[in-house]
């Protein structure tokens, strides 16, 4: 098996984990950086294992740690982005960590370790995995069908693309919202804020663009620092996820229309 | 999408056309029109699906359907799968009788307007002379003193139905004014979005208040209707051709004002999702900036 190279320091400490039988890892790194493919390398490491992803919710986790009780399988469960849950899901897990099944291996992925409780933090082995590396975007790349590589290489689409799920979700697009994607670009003229705010958030047939990468790919293309600046901030608020991404979107255009 | 008034008066004329969509929240009107549409045909049927429907009546049949009165209600694979071509194949069906959709979202309503806009009416709060006019149609025992001190109570057409109703099986109904409705009905104003946006669009402080003292559900939800509002107020004071309900307060807001407040709100929502803030201080803190003549902007 081959890994791409921002993984390989968190493979060898997963095979170590493995290796000590270790219950309980948190797994950290930036959306889109394979943090779930590598606890399901986990999985196979330890052998045997049954791989199950949950959400962090409250009643996932709840549901899913009674299950693992009644059976003997070993059972690899990944909750993901445990830092986006509400506090009670976290305290959900502490019971596992305080009385740890022996057949059930804990695996929690995060984007930010900060958000996670210092209680589970204390209690598990944490691996930080790094960005994706071009060269693993390339290669990564690779795999799927090269029809649509010109568009999206010839675009401002490809300096945009900055994770595996950035490059999975451009390859898998139809070619035509592949196309809204790269022509896209913010003008004010006789359109409100609220329709631009739609324009960027929806391809023609209504469905929702991923905003995130529409903001980054915006981002590139603008040379002015103070404007980068405000789609940084902007992008930083929808990863949070504290403000609804509509509300993102709205305050990033007026400031450009308004403030610049 | 076609107006309530037009699609009314065909209703009432007993003239309707063969396809319908009604949207929006008002469903005694709704209802009033399917009873009315009712009374056209002999036949009425209740049907889970449009898809369905349509493909019938593009069938031949050896005997020929009887006009009918079709009802289908919250089809959501129809609000889903609605398109371009959907109106053609609608336009290209012989409809035996009156097909009539129901939705509620304001979703619905807009999809619809955009690909069946000659199909579409939406229902919502009716204007109070229309009201009155139903209802004095409905209850000719009522005088119009009762009916418009119901009207002026509430604004809701179930609602205004219902105590009309109540008061028609009264054998002496006596004068009444919008005060003894409300006491005997025991009728409330429920403070909406719609109110908090219009409080906040106008400017007045007070009427803020009330609406935050009386705001039934999340309050946090009232950061969102604020940013909604400016960005509307936005739209109305920054293009001369805008439409809206909010155009009257265009000329108590300049765009700075817009811009701070918007800012201001972001601002204290980003920081009230992060740490324990009461957000019912922060309201206030916001609303208060209203009162400015320019909004402060963040520091």
């Amino acid at each position: 098996m081959s890994y791409y190279q921002c993984q390989m320091t968190a493979i060898d400490e997963l095979n170590q984990a493995a290796k000590y039988d270790t219950h309980s890892i948190i797994i950290e790194g930036c959306p889109g950086s394979g943090k779930t493919y590598l606890a399901s390398q986990f999985s196979t490491m330890i052998k045997e294992s049954v791989f199950v992803v949950i959400d962090p919710t409250v009643s996932d986790i709840r549901k899913m740690i009674c299950d693992t009780s009644l059976i003997s399988n070993k059972t690899t469960l990944c909750i993901e982005n445990l830092d986006t849950g509400v506090p009670a899901a976290s305290y959900a897990i502490l019971k596992v960590l305080e009385e740890p099944q022996p057949n059930l291996y804990l695996i929690i992925t995060c984007r930010n370790l900060q958000r996670i409780p210092a209680t589970i933090i204390s209690r598990s082995t944490v691996i930080s995995v790094s960005s994706p590396t071009p060269n693993d975007i390339l290669e990564y790349s690779k795999q799927f069908a090269a029809d649509k590589r010109a568009i999206i290489m010839n675009s401002m689409l490809w300096p945009a693309a900055k994770s595996f799920q950035d490059v999975s979700m451009l390859f898998t697009l139809p070619s035509d919202k592949l196309q809204y994607l790269a022509d896209l670009q913010i003008k004010f003229n006789q359109d409100n804020i609220s329709t631009v705010m739609w324009n960027l958030g929806h391809y023609p047939d209504n469905t929702e663009t991923n905003i995130s990468f529409v903001l980054r790919m915006l981002m590139i293309q603008s040379t002015s620092k103070e404007v980068r600046s405000i789609y940084l901030d902007a992008v930083h608020d929808i990863e949070e996820n504290r403000v609804a991404p509509h509300s993102v979107v709205a305050k990033l255009l007026l400031t450009l229309k308004y403030a610049v | 999408m076609r107006t309530i008034q037009d699609v009314g008066l065909e209703i009432l004329n007993k003239t309707p056309q063969s396809f319908y969509v009604f949207c929006g929240e008002e469903y005694g009107i709704k209802d009033k029109y399917i009873n009315i549409l009712r009374s056209c045909y002999s036949d009425y049927h209740e049907v889970s699906s449009v898809r369905g429907i349509i493909d019938t009546m593009r069938t031949k049949h050896f005997v020929p359907l009887v006009p009918a009165l079709y009802v289908v209600r919250y089809d959501e694979d129809f609000v889903a799968n609605v398109d371009s071509t959907t109106a053609k194949k609608i336009a290209s069906t012989k409809i035996v009788g009156t097909i009539v959709c129901i939705y509620e979202k304001t979703a619905s309503a807009n999809k619809f307007d955009k690909y069946l806009p000659e199909y579409t009416v939406s229902i919502d709060k009716v204007d109070p002379k229309f009201l009155f006019k139903y209802l004095t149609a409905d209850f000719s025992n009522l005088s119009h003193d009762v009916i418009s001190a119901v009207v002026n109570t509430c604004k809701d057409y179930s609602r205004c139905r219902q105590i009309c109703t109540a008061l028609d099986a009264l054998e002496n109904v006596p004068e009444l004014t919008s005060d003894n409705v409300a006491s005997m009905f025991g009728v409330t104003q429920f403070v909406s979005d719609n109110n908090f946006r219009h409080a906040v669009a106008s400017r007045n402080f007070r009427l803020c208040m009330d609406c935050i003292d009386e705001y039934v559900g999340d309050i946090g939800q009232l950061y969102y209707t604020i940013l909604s509002t400016m960005l509307e107020l936005e739209k109305v004071v920054s293009s001369k051709y805008a439409q809206s309900d909010l155009l009257d307060y265009k000329k108590q807001w300049s765009i700075v004002s817009i811009y701070n407040m918007f800012m201001q709100t972001y601002n204290l929502l980003k920081i009230s999702r992060s740490y324990s803030l009461d957000p019912i201080n922060s309201l206030i803190y916001l609303c208060s900036l209203l009162a400015f003549k320019e909004v402060p902007e963040v520091k």
